[in-house]
């Protein structure tokens, strides 16, 4: 599981160093000012970009990885924003007329698709700088420490947790499946149906969940032997130095310049 | 919280007339009667599915037992009920076997000051504690290191501090040994017979009793089918058979 975002925590830049409480309320800072960039304000969105831009370049990641990981959501996104250039009223660009249905391309509305999409790669950027520099326990602290429910917070940590321990799990299955699956012959390959294979990838997420709700009552029952009365309690120690206050007002100053330019 | 002084209990566990039924109606556990004196290390073993586990989790008071005149599990002289549960769990410590079901937190560090945490000791007692339990199992440095990035050998370790980091009298474990290679399992070996608490080992691992415990307790389809010293039960090739057990030198006797 780990190449995911483990290989680049060892580093030790000035942004690995920040506290992660700071790190995670700026990126929540970025999400908000992103979203307050109106529609077609580009100068914003391309600042706030070379923001992120100054931030990769003092973490010392490679530009290429870091960049890669923020494609991994975005269809995700473009799924959900599909019709937006269809939705917006304003000047057609293309129409389609079929019988009483037309379908018309605005150009207001895509330039709203434009921005969304700018505004989650920008969102999803700074997500990707973040868990590339802050170790997941420490993320999980700062969470605690701003006073998320705790409810949350262990919901989120348990998670974290457990995702390890069920690829773990995915995967000795697959290599199971794999194992039994004997290469057939070429000629007669085709036969293997598509809906039995479909059935058998079935089975096997319906064992993942078997598996993993015996688990979860293993969990609890090793939480209450250790005297879990509901009210989670944690200890970390995280420590907010002076250059965390500099770099917070940094960053604010930093945020409230890129939105200049929409002022008029 | 504070925990009551208890003084001179003749036993670190006692069970009487235990009995657990399962949902679907099968008897786990059938009118068990055992004690055990602190210090005691005792073997559990039984085939799969004799009722080791069931049994353990009464002792942490996770399963409760039917209802009865008499408590049927006292653990360090207090009946396991809900008054006397966090006592008795600040008292008792369940490993399971498992250690991915037992280090259940971002880091090491937070998963051996759980237990401590819930007792609501200050927390500079709770470091302290952290610190010594991982130091006493080997781990001490450990404290940042994710669980799912540790050995089998040194996640079972660390899920044992889980439980050294509080005030126990009594430890309950199941299979420590399970799926060590032969120097985790000899490290762990030696951990457990330098321990001075009480141990119940619940195991398949005949050369670890044989090592370790005494005193042998075999169960089977949840009955108490055998109690006695260790020596005369694994060498009992007969008895051994009848229970889906083996003894550890196979079927020939160790030379006298």
């Amino acid at each position: 599981m780990g190449p995911l975002w483990e290989p680049y925590l060892q580093g030790t830049s000035l942004i690995h160093r920040l506290d992660p409480r700071l790190k995670l309320l700026a990126v929540l800072a970025l999400v908000l000012c992103a979203t307050l960039v109106p529609a077609g304000r580009w100068l914003s969105l391309v600042a706030l970009a070379l923001l992120l831009t100054v931030v990769l370049i003092l973490s010392r990641l490679p530009l290429l990885a870091i960049l890669r990981r923020t494609g991994i959501a975005l269809p995700f996104v473009l799924l959900a924003a599909l019709s937006v250039p269809f939705a917006r009223q304003g000047v057609p660009l293309w129409a389609w007329h079929l019988g009483p249905v037309s379908l018309a391309i605005t150009r207001e509305g895509l330039l709203a698709l434009g921005t969304i999409l700018a505004r989650a790669w920008l969102a999803l950027w700074a997500g990707a700088l973040l868990i590339a520099t802050t170790p997941l326990p420490d993320l999980q602290h700062a969470l605690w420490h701003l006073h998320v429910p705790p409810i949350l917070c262990s919901t989120i940590s348990l998670m974290v947790r457990y995702l390890f321990v069920l690829v773990d799990e995915a995967s000795r299955l697959m290599s199971a499946r794999a194992a039994r699956t004997a290469a057939s012959d070429p000629a007669t390959r085709h036969r293997t149906r598509l809906l039995w294979r479909a059935r058998v990838l079935g089975g096997m997420v319906g064992s993942l969940l078997i598996r993993s709700l015996s688990r979860a009552e293993h969990i609890h029952a090793a939480m209450l032997a250790r005297g879990y009365d509901g009210t989670p309690r944690a200890l970390g120690a995280l420590r907010w130095r002076p250059a965390d206050s500099r770099a917070a007002l940094l960053w604010a100053a930093a945020l409230a310049g890129t939105l200049v330019p929409t002022l008029w | 919280m504070v925990i009551p002084e208890v003084h001179l209990a003749p036993e670190a566990l006692t069970l009487h007339n235990l009995s657990h039924r399962y949902p679907d109606g099968r008897l786990a556990l059938d009118a068990i009667t055992l004690s055990v004196r602190p210090g005691e290390k005792v073997a559990l073993v039984g085939p799969n599915g004799a009722g080791k586990s069931t049994l353990l989790l009464h002792l942490g008071g996770v399963l409760r037992p039917e209802p009865a005149s008499e408590p049927p599990v006292i653990v360090a002289g207090l009946p396991v009920d809900r008054r006397h549960l966090r006592a008795v769990r600040a008292r008792i410590g369940l490993v399971f076997q498992d250690p991915d079901d037992q280090l259940f937190s971002p880091t090491v560090y937070d998963d051996v000051a759980f237990g401590p945490l819930n007792m609501g000791l200050p927390p500079a007692d709770v470091r302290e504690r952290v610190a010594g339990a991982l130091a006493q199992v080997g781990l001490a440095g450990y404290e940042e290191r994710m669980p799912h990035h540790l050995s089998l050998g040194e996640r079972k370790r660390a899920a044992l501090a889980t439980v050294l980091s509080m005030p126990t009298e009594i430890l309950a474990l199941d299979e420590p040994t399970a799926g060590l290679d032969p120097r985790g399992r000899r490290e762990l070996t030696a951990l457990l017979r330098a321990l001075p608490q009480t141990l119940l080992l619940a195991t398949h691992d005949m050369r670890l009793v044989w090592e370790l415990c005494p005193r042998t307790v075999i169960l089977d389809s949840g009955r108490l089918v055998a109690d006695g010293p260790t020596e005369a039960l694994l060498l009992d090739d007969e008895l051994l058979e009848a229970h889906g057990l083996a003894s550890p030198f196979g079927p020939v006797r160790p030379p006298a």
